[in-house]
């Protein structure tokens, strides 16, 4: 089971996570914020300007990736074959079958959806946290059990520097957000750690689950 | 027998769309008299809905309008002392600010927006002419190659850049760039094969039932199998080939699944079809007579039924090959002397009159192509979902002795047309149809229509896509990548 503490400290990580409304990074205009392309962290400070304008955007408009999309980039990102990703009863594809028309899916022949519902329903975010949760513990498993192969958290340790924390959550970025992260969100990720670590043995398992998740369940990574 | 019952009351239920204080439908294009050139009038004439909540309910303008029309008169008003007083009326109310939005209902009118709705305004000013500002990493003030290239890759390939291919791009940022990787991706899986984003563009046109599917997967019932008519939309909407064969092809189109999906168009007549698939499968409409998906089988077997002026099957092609639907009261235009009731169904009454003088004659041309069958006893010679002149002699039994006369001749846009291909040959070069299919793209790409403030956008991109593009889709998607509703964040 989870502490409360460490979803207290979740749901604040997943508002961090990919949704600065500064920028979403994804431009040419993209800085590389001190962490290389091989997700080393560096000491070099943000240079933002802390009381940059915020011009809102004219148009405003974003789209829900949709289960599929987003399930196949969640897959890719961590490094898991898609047919790996959350199973109910350990056999109907979450994304594929069981939360297909929640996840905006449709099924014209049968239940004659035409068009993805017009709103989310209640259940899609609950399936969406379910896939991402179930996605991040298998890749928090899988490179627990293997570092010297890890493909995400190969850092991860029972008690891992800074600078190691930042480059998995660098990477986290690079891998499913196709971006650098910027030194604010590593920051977030760093201090994720002061939240988790007295979870002793599992201390490195919820860091690397929970920061997995706060990414691929933030607005940027299930919104385009 | 029951379908003739339950298809029988389809006019009734129109009845109640209106009371015996009906909407003017002639006011629709009275008021593009007034207002040529504002964008409700592109087709010159207003939906009805500019005036009415659901007719004769009226909405706020025309709340405003009716105070101001002939006050004083007595009600209701003939046709001609209302359209006398509409010009003067529209005049008096176009400074007045219906939605208390705080822009008048002529400034609503020019800018595309609804003047009933608060929620639709003209578009203020773009904040980014007046700050000289761009935040770091995101250009919301300009076209951004690097959000469209993000955005193309979702839309049209299915997957996200990978980190590597995002900064790939962001080497060269280019609209050329763009435009090699959005033709990669409108041959992407994603897009073409079966259930995928071309695929699923056609479910609410094709309208699919597996219970009564027939050939692969067949359901219980095998009446017709819609594949043909997704393969059909699919490759019409591919490769370089003219859209407005959806309503004007005379070919049919396989598939071949597999890691690459193959569309083959092929022709038969339809015993050779009968040959090569089998009863259950076989298209029956013969080569002269065919239009499109419009004369497919499926489309035949799920809207024309059993009944004998199928005003079912011409309601689904109008809404969704030239985006009007009547049961919205959309894209009403009054024929005269219309509708003469050939069917004895009644929908000559006043309220019904206001959506099936302009329904009837749009259903005419369809009513040479049978359905499942309907009217006449058991052993009457006909083939069903085939096209047959003498089809409506066999309801006389049913519908009684005047729908013999039914003319195959209708009217579509005002214009004569005398049958089911010139009915196609007008509907797919006409103004609607290409608005209706970008409208589609539109609404898959943005996840909405356009916005009022994006109709001139809009009207760019359906205006290059029949005048630049010869109807070709892809050429289009070209276009739409690069407006400022896609391309600025």
């Amino acid at each position: 089971m989870f502490r409360n503490s460490s979803i207290i400290a979740l749901i604040a990580l997943a508002f961090a996570a990919g949704c600065d409304d500064k920028a979403t990074s994804t431009s040419n205009n993209n800085t590389n914020n001190g962490v290389d392309a091989g997700g080393d962290a560096s000491a070099d400070a943000d240079s933002r300007d802390p009381v940059e304008q915020i011009l809102p955007s004219t148009n405003a408009r974003v789209k829900f990736k949709g289960g599929q999309r987003w399930a196949s980039q969640l897959a890719r990102g961590l490094d898991l074959e898609r047919s790996e990703l959350c199973k109910e009863f350990g056999e109907y594809d979450c994304a594929a079958d069981v939360h297909f028309i929640a996840l905006g899916g449709v099924e014209p022949y049968n239940l004659r959806i035409n068009e993805p519902l017009p709103n989310a329903p209640l259940t899609a975010p609950i399936a969406a946290d379910r896939i991402a949760l179930s996605a991040c513990g298998l890749r928090a498993e899988r490179d627990a059990a293997n570092p010297a192969d890890a493909s995400l958290f190969k850092e991860i340790a029972a008690a891992p520097a800074d600078e190691a924390l930042r480059a998995m959550g660098n990477r986290l970025y690079q891998q499913l957000l196709s971006r650098d992260a910027q030194n604010d969100e590593l920051d977030e990720l760093v201090a994720f750690w002061a939240d988790v670590e007295d979870a002793g043995a599992d201390a490195a398992s919820e860091w690397a689950t929970f920061s997995c998740y706060a990414v691929a369940t933030s607005t940027e990574m299930l919104f385009y | 027998m029951t379908f003739r019952y339950f298809l029988g009351l389809v006019p009734l239920a129109t009845m109640f769309l209106a009371s015996a204080v009906s909407a003017k439908p002639a006011a629709q294009t009275a008021f593009c008299e007034t207002y040529p050139d504002v964008p409700a009038c592109t087709p010159g004439f207003v939906q009805c809905t500019t005036c009415h909540s659901v007719a004769p309910a009226r909405n706020a303008f025309g709340a405003q309008l009716e105070e101001q029309l002939a006050p004083g008169a007595a009600r209701p008003l003939s046709d001609q002392a209302f359209l006398d007083a509409l010009p003067g009326a529209l005049r008096a109310v176009e400074g007045l600010d219906a939605d208390a939005d705080t822009y008048t209902n002529l400034q609503e009118f020019v800018a595309g927006s609804d003047p009933s709705d608060a929620t639709e305004s003209p578009a203020s000013d773009n904040a980014c002419s007046t700050v000289d500002y761009r935040p770091s990493g995101l250009d919301v003030c300009a076209f951004d190659p690097v959000y469209v290239y993000k955005k193309v890759m979702l839309d049209f390939c299915g997957e996200a850049p990978s980190y590597a291919q995002m900064k790939a791009f962001e080497q060269n940022p280019t609209v050329d760039a763009l435009h090699s990787t959005l033709d990669t991706c409108v041959k992407s899986e994603f897009w073409l094969a079966k259930d995928g984003v071309l695929w699923n563009m056609a479910n609410a046109k094709i309208r699919p039932v597996q219970a009564i599917k027939s050939g692969e997967n067949e359901g219980p019932i095998p009446l017709a199998d819609y594949e043909d008519d997704y393969n059909y939309f699919v490759y019409v909407t591919s490769g370089d080939r003219d859209a407005r064969d959806l309503l004007t092809g005379d070919y049919f189109v396989a598939r071949e699944d597999g890691e690459t999906t193959v569309y083959t168009p092929w022709q038969r007549s339809p015993i050779q079809d009968y040959q090569a698939r089998g009863y259950g499968q076989a298209q029956a409409v013969a080569r002269p007579s065919r239009a499109g998906m419009i004369t497919h089988r499926w489309f035949l077997m799920s809207n024309t039924m059993f009944t004998g002026i199928p005003r079912t099957t011409a309601a689904q092609a109008y809404r969704a090959y030239l985006g009007f639907d009547i049961s919205k009261l959309e894209g009403l235009s009054d024929v005269p002397g219309e509708p003469k009731d050939y069917d004895n169904k009644g929908v000559d009454r006043p309220e019904c009159a206001v959506c099936h003088a302009t329904l009837d004659p749009l259903t005419y041309p369809f009513s040479r192509y049978e359905g499942i069958g309907g009217g006449g006893e058991l052993g009457q010679n006909y083939v069903p979902f085939s096209y047959n002149p003498g089809r409506m002699d066999r309801f006389v039994g049913v519908d009684g002795a005047s729908v013999a006369d039914t003319p195959q001749a209708g009217v579509l846009f005002g214009q004569p047309v005398a049958n089911l291909k010139e009915w196609a040959s007008v509907g797919a070069n006409s103004e609607p149809f290409a608005q209706a299919l970008v409208g589609d793209f539109w609404k898959v790409l943005l996840g909405e229509p356009p916005r009022a403030s994006e109709l001139q956008q809009f009207e760019n991109v359906w205006r290059r896509f029949m005048e630049e593009h010869e109807y070709r889709v892809e050429p289009m998607l070209h276009d739409l990548m690069l407006t400022e509703a896609y391309g600025v964040p």
